[in-house]
């Protein structure tokens, strides 16, 4: 199977090719809707701004604004989110913003840069940890995912997980073992990458 | 010694194993590199699962958090249930469930216990809802295609459904051999089950062949609601995805999940593919592959696999397919009932806007081209116009009107063929053979054929066959002002003795047209004046541009009578502008209607804009020129008239400003740029130079009071300024300007041999010689270019 390389995505992104643009989606659309939703953004209003967050990105990039020795691109693709939600908010209708005042507060509170990073620098792994799961689910026997999926994120101990598959407890390990090890080779080549 | 098992290591990292293995393991670990790595690594992994955990739990939801164990042996399951239900094989495994075939001792009858497991920490009332979701929802529907739930139970860990057993094959198998109309059979009753489901705000979010069975009597029976969802409690679902990948729906896979009854249609529709294809719509092994597909890709074309699939079954199954759940069918109902429709031999409702997707994407890309061929010269401005208007077309909307439009052929032409005929011969009552008819029935006919016309028109558009509709209300409309002329024809008062056409010199022609047809002016007010009324109803009713054309038109004879009536007022002492001469009033009227069509074209309602733009322009044009011809020109009137100029210098320099004029108007559309502002150009092109080069030929006449020394200049003129047209727009490839050149050219050689031969002669002999001198500029035109092009280097 071919997997994408994400270096390659953005390679690819100067040109007007709609998969990799897809594909380009795929990665950040959910890391950028949820910092929304997190932030404070109703659904739509996230929508909005993951979308702007998008394509403001994509002309920039285009533009050859993005330089990847300056900065990750995890940083670049914060600020530009971090920029369009506070615009975003700057044109929204006054009353929304008058009608709960503790509302906002929290709003700003939570654009804080700290907060804000720390929510961004969450949702960001998320999305990594989950790419990698499923660039792995897609290229590991199923018996072993299974194992390492009961006992590595289920926490169940070991001896259940070897009763339930009809395996050892030793071959649990060496399931979890082998599924870490290739996790975390992906996860430093994506975070390597972006 | 022997390396210990990795369970050894890693309960001794955790601390669990006691202190004499702890002792002895460390030896080992000192002497054993294999087993040190291993020790640092699970040290090292436990880091990276703590983080999978801390991000993943949450995301999965409460109650998922604990695991759902799966019974592997049957003895372990018989001794959960005890001794009603006798458990004979374990006949499946779901995600989160597990399946044995079992008998009912009680009853003597065979059935299927379905165990989930329940969460550890699934201590609060929501989630004890959610454990029995499955049967309540199996509980709910009672359909003869659904499986029938029998009891419900508790166990520790575990909570089961005992159900009716199916002794069937998967719905793939069943279908294997058969032919086309009986797998229709059997995927009609999938449809109905799951359409049982719809009906009760229920969607199965799982439907696959393996969830479907077909027993020995071809009896289709819907399992597995373990997924299913009640999208009239909660729209949205969590943001977990469940499902079966190749048979998911886009809006399935992406979040924000949405679930509807559209999720089901598009599994069916995959089903049905499956059905006509035998292969799967998106076949992708590969996850991350297979769901791009589903969210971007729209599948091979049925027909394109095998060329029996029925084109009605393919619109179905595209139509199930459409990416935007709105597109497709909205409930499995839907979806039935045009199968059933196909299995009648009835038309469907399905439209093939799936196609149309794929054409518009097409079209897209190729338009987007079209836009940079035209950029570097590869296409004239006119090509890409007519291009980029038939993309407009394939790509415009489904409105009812254009698929309609684009059906109709032999019909449309039978319509059309129909309306003309009706029309002529209504007008051909007006000759003067009929009159031995008594008058009184000559308005007869073509009163009760508009109204006939009408009526059906109306009709039609009731019944949405809009552009027959309008085939037949543009033929009433045409039959209104002419019923009403043929009515009037009768009475004295109007008769065209009293007021006949207009006898001034610009309409003279026209009064020939009297003795033929008993119109009078004030006939023809009236009549123009209901068909201008008409046609603005018929517009607001069918919003058809046709109307505007009728409208147009109608307002085109309304003002040429409303002239004629007043009586075409001389130009003597009057601004040749202001509103007191025909021409003056033409000029305005038609500057109106210009105007009116630029607003319409802003608006982007260029379909309207069409008719006024050209019925606009052609008064501007016809009145521009009666002024230009007039006594007290255009030119005249503005700056004093030189005493010593002859009428024709006034008029040919009246035209030529005329001509200025022209193509200013034509730079000034070609800036606008819309499509129609392009056209307008294309024909302001096109009159500008004719009227330069039409007035110097006014110069060069004979019967010009003109003195011998400006005579003679004049005469050099034409040909001069023909030439330099000509050889100036070869290389821009202006083509106005080219061929208004050699009509001029054509002028003067008529000019010359005119004295050379009688008038019979001299236009064939002219023409011969323009003929045989435009040859010899094409052959000698490339060297010329060439030499020219040769010299440039140095």
């Amino acid at each position: 199977m071919k997997w994408v390389t994400t270096t390659q995505i953005l390679d690819d992104l100067s040109s007007e090719n709609e998969q990799v643009w897809n594909e380009f989606n795929s990665y950040f659309y959910p890391v950028i809707f949820n910092f929304a939703r997190k932030t404070g953004f109703s659904d739509t209003d996230a929508e909005d701004i993951t979308q702007q967050s998008l394509l403001r990105f994509l002309k920039a990039f285009r533009e050859g604004k993005y330089i990847k020795d300056k900065g990750r691109l995890k940083s670049w693709l914060w600020g530009i989110a971090h920029n369009v939600m506070l615009d975003y908010r700057r044109h929204l209708p006054k009353e929304r913003l008058v009608k709960g005042k503790t509302e906002e507060t929290s709003f700003w509170d939570s654009l804080e840069d700290e907060h804000s990073q720390m929510t961004w620098n969450c949702e960001w792994r998320k999305m990594v940890l989950s790419k990698c799961l499923e660039q792995i689910a897609s290229q590991v026997d199923p018996k072993v995912l299974r194992t390492f999926e009961l006992y590595a994120f289920f926490g169940r101990p070991a001896e259940e997980v070897a009763q339930t598959l009809g395996i050892t407890a030793n071959a649990v390990y060496i399931a979890k073992t082998r599924v870490v090890a290739k996790l975390r080779e992906l996860v430093n080549q994506f975070e390597q990458d972006f | 010694m022997t390396c210990p098992d990795y369970e050894r290591i890693e309960k001794y990292i955790d601390g669990r194993l006691d202190k004499n293995a702890s002792a002895e393991l460390e030896v080992h670990l000192k002497s054993c590199e294999e087993c040190s790595a291993y020790l640092n690594n699970a040290k090292n992994d436990a880091g990276l699962i703590a983080e999978l955990r801390e991000y993943f739990n949450p995301c999965l939801g409460t109650a998922e958090k604990s695991l759902p164990i799966h019974i592997e042996t049957v003895e372990y399951a018989q001794q959960l249930l005890g001794s009603q239900y006798r458990i004979i094989r374990k006949a499946g495994k779901g995600s989160v469930s597990d399946i044995f075939e079992a008998i009912d001792t009680v009853l003597e009858r065979r059935v299927a216990i379905k165990f989930i497991a329940i969460k550890k920490d699934d201590q609060t009332g929501k989630n004890e809802a959610n454990r029995w979701q499955e049967a309540r929802i199996m509980g709910q529907l009672n359909h003869p295609n659904i499986t029938h739930l029998y009891h419900i139970g508790q166990t520790q860990d575990f909570s089961y459904i005992v159900m009716e057993w199916i002794d069937g094959l998967p719905l793939t198998e069943a279908w294997r051999d058969m032919p086309l109309e009986q797998r229709l059979g059997l995927y009609l009753q999938v449809t109905e089950a799951v359409s049982a489901a719809h009906q009760r705000d229920i969607v199965h979010c799982d439907i696959k062949p393996s969830n479907i069975l077909v027993d020995a009597s071809g009896h289709v029976k819907a399992l597995d609601f373990g997924i299913a969802f009640n999208y009239d409690r909660s729209p949205l679902a969590d943001s977990l995805y469940r499902g079966t990948p190749a048979f998911s729906a886009p809006e399935q896979i992406t979040p924000p999940v949405r679930i509807t009854a559209a999720v089901d249609v598009f599994s069916l529709g995959v089903l049905l593919y499956q059905l006509l294809t035998d292969t799967l719509p998106f076949g992708q092994s590969n996850t991350v592959e297979l769901f791009n597909a589903i969210r971007n890709k729209n599948p091979q074309i049925p027909t394109s696999i095998s060329e029996k699939v029925p084109i009605s079954l393919q619109n179905i199954c595209l139509k199930c397919l459409e990416k935007e759940p709105r597109c497709r069918y909205s409930d499995a109902g839907q979806l039935a009932d045009d199968i059933k429709r196909f299995l009648r031999g009835e038309k469907i409702w399905a439209k093939p806007s799936f196609l149309n997707d794929s054409i518009r994407q097409d079209v897209f890309f190729h338009s987007q081209k079209l836009s940079v061929w035209k950029a570097n010269d590869l296409l004239t401005e006119n090509e890409y116009d007519k291009l980029t208007g038939i993309y407009d077309r394939v790509v415009s909307p489904n409105d009812p009107s254009i698929i309609e439009a684009r059906k109709l052929s032999l019909s449309q032409t039978c319509l059309y063929l129909g309306g003309w005929i009706t029309v002529i011969g209504c007008f051909v009552l007006f000759y003067k053979s009929w009159e031995n008819i008594p008058l009184v029935f000559r308005p007869l006919p073509a009163a009760v054929a508009a109204a006939i016309m009408m009526i059906i028109g109306i009709r039609m558009w009731q019944k949405k066959e809009s552009r027959l509709s309008v085939g037949f209300l543009a033929t009433a409309n045409l039959l209104i002002p002419i019923t009403m002329l043929l009515a009037m024809g009768q009475w004295e008062i109007l008769s065209p003795e009293k007021y006949a056409w207009g006898a001034e010199s610009l309409f003279n022609s026209l009064s020939k047209i009297n003795s033929y047809l008993v119109i009078g002016n004030i006939q023809l007010y009236i009549s123009c004046l209901f068909w201008i009324v008409s046609s603005l109803i018929f517009l607001r009713i069918t919003k058809s541009s046709i109307f505007v054309l009728f409208g147009s038109i109608s307002l085109l004879v309304f003002l040429t009578t409303c002239f004629l009536i007043a009586g075409m007022a001389g130009y003597a002492d009057v601004k040749p502008w202001t509103l007191d001469t025909t021409a003056g009033r033409y000029l305005w009227a038609g500057g109106a209607l210009f105007a009116a069509a630029i607003l319409l074209d802003k608006r982007r309602l260029s379909h309207y804009a069409w008719s006024p733009a050209f019925i606009g322009l052609f008064m501007i044009v016809l009145s521009l020129s009666a002024i230009a011809i007039s006594d007290n020109t255009l030119f005249g009137w503005l700056w004093k008239k030189p005493k010593s100029w002859d009428k024709n210098e006034l008029t040919a320099l009246s035209f030529i400003i005329n001509g200025l004029i022209y193509l200013g108007a034509a730079a000034l559309c070609r800036k606008l740029n819309t499509s129609l502002q392009r056209q307008l150009a294309h024909i302001f092109n096109w009159i500008g130079p004719l009227h330069i080069l039409g007035a110097l030929r006014i110069l060069d006449s004979d019967k010009a009071d003109l003195p011998e020394e400006h005579r003679l200049f004049y005469r050099i003129i034409l040909p001069i300024v023909s030439l330099a047209f000509v050889f100036g727009s070869v290389a821009r490839q202006m083509k106005a300007f080219f061929f208004s050149g050699l009509a001029g050219i054509a002028a003067s050689i008529h000019k010359l041999t005119i004295k050379h031969f009688d008038k019979f002669y001299a236009w064939p002999v002219s023409l011969i010689i323009t003929g045989i001198i435009c040859m010899l500029v094409s052959w000698l035109l490339p060297h010329w270019r060439q030499k020219h092009k040769l010299k440039k280097p140095d």
